[in-house]
């Protein structure tokens, strides 16, 4: 039975498809889509020429919607040929527009983002930005992401609702770039002699820029040093090259002149009595006993030898705590 | 490096017999450096100008370039200079080349040529000069001449000949300064401008002044001022690859000169390079490289300018 069932269908459907008038309608159809193919394609490519002075994205951007919306058009077109009626389904369109307009806010959030990007170029591919903590490369600005690489070769996918939010720093825009180093110098040092070793590391180095001149700037009394900002201008390309050699070149500049760089440093205070500390030498060999330095106090009596730090600190700090004579209990 | 046409060193062109005594054996000053000469597989030659010392090593199917610097010569700034030699192949620095040329079969003849700087110097007088209005003024600027290195092949007959049977094939190995100029931008703020090197002048205004030194150009920069007010300058961008290089009869080196008028107020000047060797050298003089770029006419170009602002407010 079903093989009759089926037999009737296949020659229903070509009886149906056979019919002169929907064969020319289809036939309509096919030429239409292969039209639209064709003229969107080639309106593409007419716009890519046509905005050649522009950036690589707003040439992409908007002949992707042509070539989209061409092919759109002529798919409406094919549609109505083989009879379709638009009328029911833009009445439909309505209720479906609501409920993709609800699941689909996020994206479309980022589509009108995209295109404010695009048309502010506040970014493009080439630059070097620094977005939410991430810097890298623009490698393209889509409809709804921009996509950068990192220096360290990863991809990151910034939504352009981000990116419209965020706060965007362009490290390569501007052709120069001025770069800062923070150095130390011990409170010993002859300060006039910094400032002149400073000012001649910069003026040595021929990737450093004669204009804008360096600039030395006193960053105040840190805690274990005097500490100074040595701003040098660049070549934006040169960023890195001039960091470490000016680093590398200070260092070497400070070591020739006698500038002590210092680490940072504490001063212990100890109290209100001297904080006794007595040098101890390890047992050589033979029992601890007979060298009379062991650390390790008698079992029953006052600590051997020197006794330990700890130890001494207790006892140093035992009249404070009862009181007793001190500097400052006199 | 800042370059500074304020060294002390001699003038040039002492003779033999003073270059004997006041250096080494091995670096005579001579005024003259550049030529060519022929180094079979296996050689090398050698080139002494300023600081920079070059030296080319011929191998059967390359060339390698190495430049040695002389960090100490920035204490005595010493016009020396020796003229391209053959030398000891096994004489070579053990550092990496800066260049290395591979060829199926390497060329034999090499040429060391004087050029001119790749890009325009920003002159700073150290102070700042004033040129009074309707006034016209040469200011002599030096700077550092490019070394350039060329190898080609040579037909026993003596010309430089293609491999093909052509005429003559040469190649540009390197250029490299005798001395490395500082970076310096040009322009009015940060933003825009265009990167120059640096160079400071005294401000020389006559001839007698100028040092002459193996490894220095000399341009004669002629500033008309015709606008109604006084021009009072700290800096002046000098187009250097627009000059040619020139020798005159004792060997020192020069560019045709260069004229900036100033017709009206502000740091905008018409600029209008001299098409014939420089008139303030007398004797003959040979040319010895072409300019790197023409420019036909003037042309107005921001050519005087005050300091920027080194925290970047500029």
């Amino acid at each position: 039975m079903n093989g009759v069932e089926n037999g009737d269908s296949i020659s229903a459907l070509l009886s149906w498809l056979i019919d002169p008038a929907r064969l020319g309608a289809l036939f309509r159809a096919v030429l239409l889509l292969t039209a639209g193919v064709v003229l969107a394609r080639g309106a593409r490519y007419a716009i890519k020429r046509g905005l050649g002075g522009f950036p690589v994205q707003q040439q992409q951007l908007f002949a992707r919607f042509a070539y989209y919306a061409v092919l759109g058009l002529f798919s409406v077109s094919a549609m109505r040929q083989l009879g379709f009626d638009f009328a029911v389904v833009l009445g439909a369109a309505g209720i479906v527009t609501v409920a993709i307009g609800f699941a689909s806010q996020t994206s479309a959030s980022n589509l009108i983002s995209g295109l404010f990007l695009v048309m502010e170029k506040a970014v493009q591919a080439g630059d070097i930005v620094t977005v939410d903590g991430v810097t890298g490369e623009v490698l393209t600005v889509d409809l709804l992401s921009t996509k950068l690489r990192t220096f360290d070769n990863l991809q990151v996918r910034i939504p352009n609702e981000t990116m419209v939010k965020a706060r965007i720093t362009t490290l390569n825009r501007f052709p120069l770039r001025r770069i800062d180093l923070t150095v130390g110098v011990a409170y010993e040092s002859d300060l006039e002699l910094v400032q002149k070793t400073l000012f001649e590391v910069a003026q040595r180095n021929p990737l450093v820029l004669d204009e804008p001149a360096p600039l030395l700037i006193s960053q105040g009394f840190g805690d274990s040093s005097i500490d100074y900002l040595l701003a040098v201008w660049g070549k934006s390309e040169n960023f890195l090259t001039v960091r470490n050699s000016v680093t590398r070149e200070i260092k070497e500049a400070f070591d020739a002149a006698g500038i002590e760089i210092p680490f940072p440093q504490r001063t212990l205070q100890p109290g209100t009595t001297p904080l006794e500390i007595r040098l101890l030498r390890a047992p050589t060999g033979g029992s601890a006993g007979a060298s009379g330095t062991s650390p390790e106090p008698a079992p029953d009596g006052p600590p051997n030898g020197g006794g330990t730090i700890s130890e001494r600190q207790a006892d140093a700090a035992a009249p404070r705590s009862t009181g007793g004579a001190g500097p400052s209990g006199a | 490096m800042l370059a500074h046409d304020d060294a002390t060193g001699p003038t040039h062109d002492p003779g033999p017999t003073d270059a004997a005594s006041a250096h080494a054996p091995t670096e005579p000053l001579e005024s003259i450096w550049w030529g060519g000469v022929d180094v079979p597989p296996g050689g090398a030659a050698s080139v002494r100008v300023g600081p920079a010392r070059i030296l080319a090593q011929r191998r059967s199917h390359e060339w390698r370039v190495y430049v040695e610097r002389d960090d100490e010569w920035g204490e005595t700034r010493e016009a020396r200079a020796r003229r391209i030699a053959r030398a000891d192949a096994d004489d070579m620095p053990s550092g990496t080349p800066v260049l290395r040329a591979s060829f199926a079969d390497s060329p034999g003849h090499i040429v060391v040529g004087a050029a001119q700087a790749d890009r325009p110097v920003v002159v700073r007088p150290e102070s700042p000069l004033a040129i009074q209005s309707g006034e016209t003024v040469t200011l002599f600027v030096s700077t550092p001449v490019w070394i350039a290195l060329t190898i080609s092949r040579r037909r026993p007959g003596g010309k430089a000949k293609a491999k093909g049977g052509g005429e003559s094939e040469s190649l540009r190995l390197l250029e490299v300064p005798s001395e490395r100029p500082t970076d310096t931008w040009f322009g009015p703020n940060t933003r825009t401008g265009e990167l120059c090197y640096a160079t400071r002048t005294s401000g020389r205004l006559d001839l007698a002044d100028v040092p002459q030194r193996p490894h220095r150009i000399v341009t004669p920069v002629r500033i008309e001022n015709k606008a109604g007010d006084a021009l009072e300058f700290q800096r002046v961008q000098v187009p250097l690859p627009l000059l040619a290089v020139y020798r005159d009869a004792g060997g020192a080196l020069w560019t045709n000169g260069v004229t900036l008028t100033r017709d009206s107020g502000g740091d905008l000047a018409a600029v209008r390079v001299d098409g014939s060797p420089p008139r303030t050298v007398a004797g003959g003089v040979e040319r010895l490289s072409e300019p790197r770029s023409v420019v036909t006419g003037s042309a107005m170009v921001r050519a005087f300018g005050r300091l920027l602002r080194g925290d970047g407010m500029a």
